[in-house]
């Protein structure tokens, strides 16, 4: 009689935890599609961040405008509000105040930003395609990430209108331009790596919920 | 279907055109056909119509393809003359078909040019492939098709990629059956489908359409293996670090697919089939297991992301695995050396890992000791070698193999010692070559019963290093085995084959083997060694065994004179000569020695040699004979005088006494019986004796008799051989006394004969010659004169022979009494004495 009495009691707790367990399991992970789009953009990430001094020596040959920021000498802070280039999105360490939602949401804009910016530029100067179809691949994989966590396409940051076109006026502007770009681009791709990063560990708690 | 639309469609083009240009111009003469492109060989009809209104004359219609006419149909029409030709098959690829009106000469009214050819093929075998190098570009290529269409076939390539929900199209060159498409319009993670499109006049065709995603049709480059090196606690077992290449480092994110191969360091060959890893990262290091311990392993990686070609393999990294105690036994094979009698046998004993043994370690030593347990006492050798050899230890009949490394020792193997037995079990043993690296060895052997097994033990013939012998034990009712190891080409090598008994080891046989051979290096000189007669004989020296490249097959002479044809002669490989007969004398001769051996000759330098007449041996033999016909004669010649001796001696130069300058003296018996017995030695059977005889008696016996000494010699001359006498007899008083007296005795028989009843003849002599002073050397003690049947009258002195003296003593005083003057030299002798 004990016996069956403790093989039942048995039987009840196993299934609780079975009960309590099963939902947490698949919901807390990401999709695989997700998984995947984070890691090839994270590959990607590393392909523009590896290309960027390549493209960089060869499109900016200005002295003085070098990636390396510690041989920067140059404040070109007014030169970045005189262009309108504007700031990228910040990324920040995913939170419940800065969902994984924001987070693909801006590296989307900061990605269209920054493919936005180097179009303008690429039809002034040439090495600069390669550079922009990568980014452009690393849309369609935000993009992906964005179809895979059912992100809102509604983002403060869209369509931010560019005018740098028309600021263009010589070709020191043109080189300016291109170095900030890239040099803001770098850095945008490090915070990138670092979100990509934080996404693939990221387990949120209203992940069930969502 | 396609040619009928076509037509449909020409005829409608026609028709419009027509009607347009019935306002302007109002065309005499109308061609239609069923198309003017159309499938080769196919059929096609056309249509000539010459309006009424149009004074082209009233010849019949007739048509022309090219310049041959071809038969038609006239049609009735209402609007004018009509004709229609049907070609049934169209078999040229471009033509003018013109409609003809019959007049002197034709006149030609119209005519369209009709095309044929093919419908495209689909185009085969499409593929891409992905350039990750700056700029990275996708690369497709196709086959076009085998068939020929006759037609200009535009191509077209076709991409799809969905992610970006673009197409992009490409027009291709003619006959350019690839394409490279910009980094711009492909995304490099993202699949896309590419096909490619041929369109002509006849119709269009698709290739199969392939999906892929750019990166899996990347070829990487070759990764670059970082770190080979033993797991920890784990026997067996290799950690790889490794990582793409630093363009591509970019993708370490990527799970890729890995394949790795390795051998170990003694290997020449990668292990057949690589070890595929499935979905690793550069970032996560590799485990390798399953391998032997203690061992050195080579490594190579080769990498692809999904389907995409793998890369180059890496360069080689190696690592060691963890070391471990040697396991397994040895194989072993034990050679007794030395004088066995005596008991100081030196043990050669060879091994060689088992198929079991494992090293387990790169540094292994090997242990032979007389006692089973591990330990110092009874140790006889210990060697990294494969070999050892040690004196026969007494008493012991095994010995104790093991091998050692710096974490253990094997467990030993018994190793018996084989008592050399004088018993030969194998013969016939051949060594053919089958391959450069291999050496078919077989063998008979006359009874396998007593036999435990066999054992094939072969070494290189030039090298004395023991290291390099090798062995294998071979099962008693095998007779052949196929040995095959790095073997030098030329160079001798030394096969033994043993028999082995449960109670010892018996004689070997061996051979010489070549893996390949060619020709030898060089030729002996020849040597003439000695030239006779017509004959010479030629010899030369071994050739060095590092020098011969292969068993010597044959040793040919080839020797020629001025005018002779080549002679060839073959000689003994051992004896290593050759006679070369039948050669003419005072002709110069040239000769050259071919080596020979199964790989090949080789020819020495020619040597010129020359026939002398005379020789030394026919001078010797012409010598030898002359002498022996010489002496053949000599003898015949000394025979011939000795048996006439009386004869010739008589003709030549006769006997003439000096009675005048003679005396008689009487001899000693004892001197006569001295000179006898000499003589009787020599001459066992004296028949007669005879001396002094003087045929002639001189004239004037008075003046010889003053002046002989003083007078030279020829005086004398007329004495006659005087011949017995020596100043040695004893009882010759000498000879400086101024007269000699001489007897003569004559006898009217031989000596032997009895004595005669009738008294001897004595005649009184004497002489100043020195008569036998000057001879003594030459002079026998005695004289004897043989008498022949052919002398009547022998004489006998009267001194020397037992035979006279004895018939002397007969009657003495007879003799006596009748010569005083002999008397008074015997009373003066006497006294004398």
């Amino acid at each position: 009689m004990n016996t069956l009495t403790a093989v039942a009691l048995l039987h009840c707790f196993l299934f609780a935890v079975l009960v309590r367990s099963a939902p947490v399991g698949p919901a807390s992970e990401p999709p695989a599609a997700f998984r995947e789009a984070a890691e090839r953009a994270k590959t990607l990430v590393e392909k523009i961040l590896r290309d960027l001094p390549a493209v960089h020596a060869a499109t900016v040959t200005t002295e003085g405008l070098t990636l390396d920021p510690s041989t920067e000498t140059t404040n070109l802070q007014l030169m970045v509000t005189s262009l309108g280039i504007p700031a990228a999105p910040v990324l920040k360490p995913l939170s419940e105040r800065f969902t994984l939602d924001m987070c693909v949401s801006r590296m989307m804009a900061g990605g269209q930003l920054y493919q936005g910016l180097l179009g303008v530029l690429s039809e002034r100067l040439s090495g600069l395609k390669d550079l922009r179809a990568d980014l452009r691949d690393l849309l369609t994989h935000i993009n992906k990430m964005k179809v895979a966590a059912q992100v809102s396409s509604d983002s403060p940051d869209q369509n931010q209108r560019l005018d740098l076109a028309s600021r263009l006026h010589g070709n020191y502007e043109v080189q300016v331009g291109v170095h900030l770009t890239l040099t803001q681009l770098r850095s945008f791709c490090h915070d990138l790596i670092r979100s990509l990063r934080a996404i693939a560990t990221y387990r949120p708690r209203s992940a069930g919920t969502r | 279907m396609i040619s009928t639309w076509v037509s449909v469609i020409v005829m409608l083009v026609a028709s419009v055109n027509g009607a347009r240009n019935e306002d302007v111009i109002q065309p005499c003469v109308t061609i239609q056909t069923s198309g003017s492109v159309v499938p080769l060989g196919s059929r096609v009809t056309a249509t000539c119509v010459i309006r009424d209104d149009c004074l082209l004359g009233t010849g019949h219609i007739e048509w022309r393809l090219g310049d041959r006419f071809i038969p038609s149909s006239p049609v009735s029409s209402e609007s004018g003359r009509v004709s229609e030709v049907v070609i049934p098959s169209f078999n040229h690829t471009r033509e003018f078909l013109t409609c003809c009106l019959q007049a002197s000469p034709i006149q030609v009214v119209g005519g369209v040019e009709i095309r044929a050819g093919y419908p495209p093929e689909p185009p085969q075998n499409l593929s891409c492939q992905t350039n990750l190098t700056t700029p990275n570009t996708l690369t497709c290529c196709w086959d076009p098709g085998q068939q020929e269409t006759h037609l200009l076939t535009q191509y077209t390539l076709h991409t799809e990629i969905w992610d970006m929900n673009k197409n992009y199209t490409y027009k291709l060159q003619t006959g350019v059956p690839h394409y490279t498409v910009p980094r711009s319009d492909f995304v490099l993670f993202s699949e896309m489908k590419i096909y490619v499109k041929a369109v002509n006049e006849l119709g269009e065709a698709s290739s199969v359409p392939i999906v892929l995603e750019p990166v899996s049709a990347a070829k990487f480059d070759p990764p670059k293996i970082l770190e080979v090196e033993a797991v920890p606690k784990k026997y067996g077992c290799l950690k790889l670090r490794w990582s793409l290449s630093q363009h591509q480092a970019w993708m370490s994110n990527l799970f890729l697919n890995l394949e790795v191969r390795l051998k170990t360091a003694d290997s020449n060959q990668w292990s057949e089939q690589p070890i595929l890893v499935s979905r690793v990262k550069p970032t996560r290091s590799v485990d390798q297991c399953r391998l032997l311990h203690g061992t050195r392993y080579f490594s190579q990686i080769r990498v692809r992301y999904k389907q995409s070609p793998w890369s180059e393999w890496s360069s080689s990294q190696s690592g060691v695995t963890l070391e471990s105690a040697p396991t397994g036994h040895l194989d072993s094979w034990m050679r007794l050396s030395g004088d066995h009698t005596h008991k100081q046998l030196n043990v050669h004993l060879f091994w060689k890992p088992s198929k079991q043994f494992r090293a387990n370690s790169q540094n292994v030593s090997y242990i032979v000791s007389v006692q089973k347990l591990p330990g110092e006492k009874g140790k006889l050798c210990s060697t990294m070698g494969n070999y050892c050899t040690f004196q026969f230890p007494r008493k012991a009949k095994k010995v104790y193999l093991s091998a050692v490394n710096a974490v253990g020792k094997s467990s030993p193997t018994e190793v018996r010692i084989y008592q050399p037995k004088a018993r030969v079990m194998i013969s016939d043993i051949t060594a053919v070559p089958r391959d450069d690296q291999t050496l078919l060895v077989q063998w008979k052997n006359v009874d396998t019963s007593s036999l435990t097994d066999h054992v094939v033990e072969w070494r290189p013939l030039l090298k004395t290093d023991l290291s390099l012998t090798q062995f294998e034990i071979i099962d008693r009712n095998q007779f052949s085995l196929l040995i095959t190891g790095s073997f030098e080409p030329y160079k001798p090598y030394r096969i033994s084959v043993y028999p082995r008994f449960k109670d010892g080891i018996g004689l070997p046989q061996t051979v010489n083997a070549y893996s390949r051979q060619k020709a030898p290096s060089m030729v002996p000189k020849i040597r003439i060694k000695k030239t006779w007669q017509s004959h010479i004989e030629l010899t030369w020296d071994e050739i060095p065994l590092d020098q011969r490249n292969g068993v010597i097959q044959s040793y040919k002479v080839f020797y020629w004179d001025e005018k002779g044809p080549i002679n060839v002669v073959n000689a003994d490989t051992e004896e290593r000569r050759v006679v070369l007969k039948n050669l003419n004398a005072l002709s110069l001769y040239e000769a050259f020695l071919m080596v020979s051996t199964f790989g090949g000759s080789l020819n020495g330098s020619t040597i010129h040699f020359e026939i002398e007449p005379f020789d030394a041996v026919t001078v010797v033999m012409i010598l030898t004979a002359s002498g022996v016909g010489l002496s053949l004669m000599i003898i015949f010649i000394v025979l011939t005088c000795f048996s006439n001796h009386k004869r010739l001696k008589g003709r030549f130069w006769p006997v003439v006494p000096d009675p005048a300058n003679s005396s008689i003296k009487r001899w000693t018996s004892e001197s006569s019986q001295e000179t006898h017995l000499a003589w009787d030695r020599d001459e066992p059977n004296p028949i007669y004796l005879s001396h002094l005889s003087f045929l002639d008696l001189p004239m004037k016996l008075s003046k010889q008799e003053d002046d002989l000494w003083l007078n030279s010699a020829e005086d004398t001359s007329d004495l006659g051989e005087s011949i017995c006498g020596s100043p040695f007899i004893p009882g010759y008083s000498g000879s400086n006394s101024d007269s000699v007296p001489y007897a003569t005795v004559i006898f009217s028989g031989p000596c032997s004969s009895p004595p005669p009843k009738e008294p001897h003849v004595y005649l009184r002599s004497e002489s100043t010659q020195p008569l036998l002073e000057t001879e003594e050397s030459f002079s026998p003690k005695c004289y004897q004169n043989m008498a022949t049947d052919g002398m009547p009258r022998e004489q006998c002195f009267f001194g020397p022979s037992h035979d006279c003296v004895a018939e002397e003593g007969a009657d003495p005083a007879i003799l006596w009494d009748d010569f005083p003057f002999l008397r008074a030299l015997a009373m003066n002798d006497t006294q004398n004495d």
